[in-house]
C-alpha cells in the first residue's frame, strides 16, 4: 500500500536533518565556489555534453533564476492546485522594479559588495512589487473556484506585456539596456537555497498542510477551520513574490530586459519544467529545472532540429512518468545517509555475486575463495 | 423541549430559521435547541431538507430568515471557518477527506483553529514552532489512539477502508476541539456490523471527548439505539419531535415514512 513519505518522524523530532541539511548547502556553495566562482578554475578547460566553459557558466545561471521561478510556479500550481499561465507576468514585475531601481543607482556602484547589497535591495523591491500585484491579482480571482484563475492570469501575462511596451519607464518595445549586471554564481546560489528553504520551511508547517487541505477538498478545508480565500491570496501573492526575485536575478544577469521575453511562451515554459518535475514535488522542480535548461543548449549541435529533439525528449518523459520525474516524492539528504549503507551493500552484494559468476564459468573450484573475498 | 429537568447549558439554538432557493421553501421554521451534552438526531424521507438545515448550521448557505446561536452568541451570518473556531465542526454525506494526504495530516491540518505559531515561526523554526508541532503531534496520536486508527496513521487517505474513512472524518471533525459535532449520515454505505461498530465509535468520541452530538441518519436501529432526542422533518417542515419512543409510535412520522 502507498504511504506518504514526507511524514515517516514526527516532526518535532527532526531536528538533526537541519544540521546535515545546512552542511549540505555549504559543501553545495563551496563546490559551486570551486567550480564557477573562482578566478582559478577559468584556466581549466572542459567539455561536457559539447559545452564548453563559457556556455556552461551561462547556463548555470540561468539554472538558477529558472529553478527560483519553477520553485514559486509549483508553490501554487502543484501545492495550491490552482492552474497559473501567467508566471512570466510576475517575473516581469519584479525584473522591472528591481531593474529601474538598479538603473537609478548604477552611478554608485563602486565596488563588488556594494554591488551585491544593491542586489539584495533589488531583490527585496522585486519581491515586493510582484507581490502586491499577485495579491491584486488574486483577489477577484482566487474568491472564485475552478479554471478562473487560469484564465485570469493568463490575461494578465498578456496585458503586462503590452503595458511593459507602452510606457516610457520600462522603455518600450526596445526594453531596459545597461541594466547593472552582477554575475557572482555564488550569490545566486545562496538566494535560490534560500529560496528553496523558505518554500520548504513553509510546507512544513501548519501553513504547508493548510495549502495541502485546500488543494485536496475546498469544502472539506472550510469545514476544518482553513480560511479557504485568505490563505489562497496569500500563498498565490508569495509565489508571485518569489517570481518576482527570479525576475531581479535575470535582469541581473543579461542587463537587458525585453517585453517579449516574459510573452506566454515562457509561462508555458515554467508550467513545463513544474509538471515534468513533478506537481507538489519541489525535489522535481529543482531537478526538471537543470535538465530542461541543460537539454536545449547540449543539443545545440542538431542546430535547428533541436527543438524537435526536445519536444521528443518531453514527450517520452511524459510517457515513461506521467506523474513528473519525482511525482510528489522529496528528495532528503538525511534518508539519503540513511540508505548509502545499504545501497553501497547491495551494489558491493551484486558487484560480487557477478565476480563469483565469472570465476564459476572458468573453474568450479575457485567460486568459494573467490565470492567471499569480494564480500 | 419536555425533559425540563434537563437543566444542561443550551450549546444550540436555532429559532425560526428558513430558507428559500428562488421560489422553493427547502426549510420553513426550523426549531432546535440543543443542549451540552446531548444527542440529538435528525431524521425524515429524502429530499426532507435535513442536509440543508446542516448547511445552515455550518454557515455554508445563510437562512434568508430565523437567527443560530451558539453558547448565546449570534452566528446566523459568520463563515464557515469562523463557525469551526466558534465549535462547530461537522462531516459530510458524502466522505470528503483531504484524500491525498496521510491520516495524520488529516488531523493535523483541522488543528489550525488554534492559530497557535506565525510564518515566521514557521521558516525560522523557532522554539515556539517546535513546541506547538510537538503538542499537535501529541494530540494527533490521542485522537488516533481513541478512535483506534494509529495502526494506519502513515496510510494515504484514499487508500483506507470506507468503515475508517468515515471514522477518520470524525477524528478530523473532532481535532478542531467542537463544542458540537454534526454527523451527516455517518452510516451511510454500511454494511450492519460496520454500523454497530460507529455506533460503539460514536458512544465513546462522547465520553471521552465531552461534545454533544447532532446527527442525520436514515438507519432507524442506529438512530433509535443511540439518540435521546429525535427531531422529524418532513417538505422543510418538523412534524414531530421528542424521545425515540414518542417518534416510534406518533402518527405524523409513521404516515410521513410509509405514506397514508
Amino acid at each position: 500500500m502507498q504511504r506518504s513519505n514526507n511524514s515517516l518522524v514526527p516532526l518535532y523530532s527532526r531536528k538533526k536533518p537541519y544540521l546535515i541539511n545546512l552542511i549540505s548547502c555549504v559543501l553545495l556553495l563551496v563546490l559551486v565556489w570551486i567550480t564557477l566562482g573562482a578566478d582559478f578554475s577559468k584556466s581549466i578547460y572542459v567539455n561536457i555534453l559539447g559545452l564548453n566553459f563559457r556556455q556552461m557558466e551561462g547556463l548555470a545561471f540561468i539554472i538558477c533564476y529558472t529553478i527560483i521561478l519553477a520553485v514559486s510556479l509549483n508553490l501554487s500550481t502543484g501545492c495550491l492546485g490552482e492552474l497559473v499561465l501567467g508566471h512570466a507576468g510576475f517575473m516581469a514585475i519584479g525584473g522591472y522594479a528591481g531593474a529601474i531601481f538598479l538603473k537609478a543607482v548604477s552611478s554608485s556602484i563602486t565596488s563588488e559588495a556594494i554591488n551585491n547589497l544593491y542586489t539584495v535591495i533589488a531583490l527585496l523591491i522585486g519581491f515586493v512589487f510582484a507581490g502586491i500585484a499577485g495579491f491584486l491579482v488574486g483577489i477577484p480571482a482566487l474568491r472564485l473556484r475552478g479554471d478562473y484563475l487560469a484564465i485570469i492570469t493568463l490575461g494578465f501575462g498578456q496585458i503586462i506585456v503590452k503595458l511593459l511596451e507602452l510606457f516610457k519607464f520600462t522603455g518600450g518595445a526596445s526594453g531596459l539596456t545597461k541594466i547593472p549586471k552582477n554575475q557572482n554564481i555564488v550569490l545566486y546560489v545562496l538566494i535560490v537555497i534560500i529560496v528553496v528553504l523558505i518554500i520548504f520551511t513553509l510546507m512544513r508547517s501548519r501553513f504547508g498542510r493548510m495549502i495541502l487541505a485546500i488543494r485536496d477538498d475546498n469544502i472539506a478545508s472550510e469545514a476544518c477551520g482553513i480560511p479557504v480565500t485568505k490563505c489562497k491570496i496569500a500563498t498565490f501573492a508569495l509565489s508571485a513574490a518569489l517570481a518576482g526575485i527570479g525576475g531581479v536575478l535575470f535582469a541581473q544577469y543579461n542587463g537587458v530586459l525585453l517585453p517579449s521575453k516574459f510573452s506566454f511562451n515562457y509561462s508555458i515554459d515554467l508550467l513545463v519544467i513544474v509538471v515534468l518535475g513533478g506537481l507538489g514535488s519541489f525535489t522535481g522542480s529543482i531537478v526538471s529545472a537543470t535538465i530542461l535548461t541543460i537539454i536545449p543548449e547540449s543539443l545545440r549541435f542538431f542546430s535547428d532540429y533541436r527543438i524537435i529533439v526536445y519536444s521528443v525528449i518531453l514527450i517520452i518523459i511524459m510517457i515513461t512518468r506521467p506523474s513528473g520525474l519525482l511525482g510528489r516524492y522529496e528528495f532528503s539528504m538525511t534518508r539519503f545517509i540513511k540508505m548509502l549503507p545499504k545501497r553501497v551493500k547491495n551494489i558491493s552484494k551484486k558487484i560480487a555475486m557477478f565476480i563469483k559468476g565469472i570465476f564459476k564459468r572458468k573453474s568450479s573450484n575457485n567460486s568459494k575463495n573467490g565470492g567471499n573475498e569480494y564480500e | 423541549m419536555n425533559d425540563l429537568n434537563n437543566q444542561n447549558k443550551v450549546i444550540l439554538d436555532a429559532k425560526n430559521i428558513s430558507i428559500v432557493f428562488g421560489g422553493l421553501k427547502a426549510v420553513t421554521d426550523f426549531n432546535i435547541t440543543i443542549r451540552e451534552n446531548e444527542l440529538v438526531g435528525l431524521i425524515g424521507p429524502n429530499g426532507a431538507g435535513k442536509t440543508t438545515v446542516f448547511n445552515m448550521l455550518t454557515g455554508v448557505y445563510k437562512p434568508t430568515s430565523g437567527k443560530i446561536t451558539l453558547c448565546g452568541e449570534d452566528v446566523t451570518y459568520l463563515s464557515p471557518h469562523v463557525r469551526v473556531e466558534k465549535g462547530i465542526s461537522r462531516t459530510f454525506q458524502n466522505i470528503r477527506l483531504f484524500k491525498k494526504l496521510s491520516v495524520s495530516d488529516n488531523i493535523k491540518a483541522a488543528f489550525n483553529t488554534r492559530k497557535n505559531y506565525t510564518v515566521f515561526d514557521a521558516i525560522f523554526r523557532t522554539k515556539r514552532f517546535w513546541k506547538e508541532e510537538k503538542l499537535i503531534d501529541e494530540k494527533t496520536n490521542e485522537i488516533l489512539d481513541i478512535l483506534g486508527l494509529s495502526d494506519c496513521s502513515e496510510e494515504i487517505a484514499n487508500n483506507l477502508p470506507y468503515g475508517k474513512q468515515r471514522k477518520l472524518e470524525i477524528a478530523r471533525a473532532l481535532a478542531t476541539s467542537p463544542k458540537l459535532i454534526l454527523l451527516d449520515e455517518p452510516a451511510a454505505g454500511m454494511n450492519p456490523i460496520e454500523t454497530s461498530e460507529l455506533m460503539e465509535t460514536i458512544k465513546t468520541v462522547r465520553e471521552k471527548f465531552n461534545t454533544t452530538i447532532l446527527l442525520i441518519e436514515h438507519d432507524m436501529k442506529l438512530v433509535m439505539g443511540i439518540c435521546e432526542k429525535i427531531t422529524v422533518l418532513s417538505f422543510g417542515e418538523i412534524i414531530a419531535s421528542g424521545s425515540p419512543e414518542e417518534i416510534k409510535n406518533n402518527p405524523d412520522v409513521i404516515s410521513a415514512y410509509l405514506g397514508e
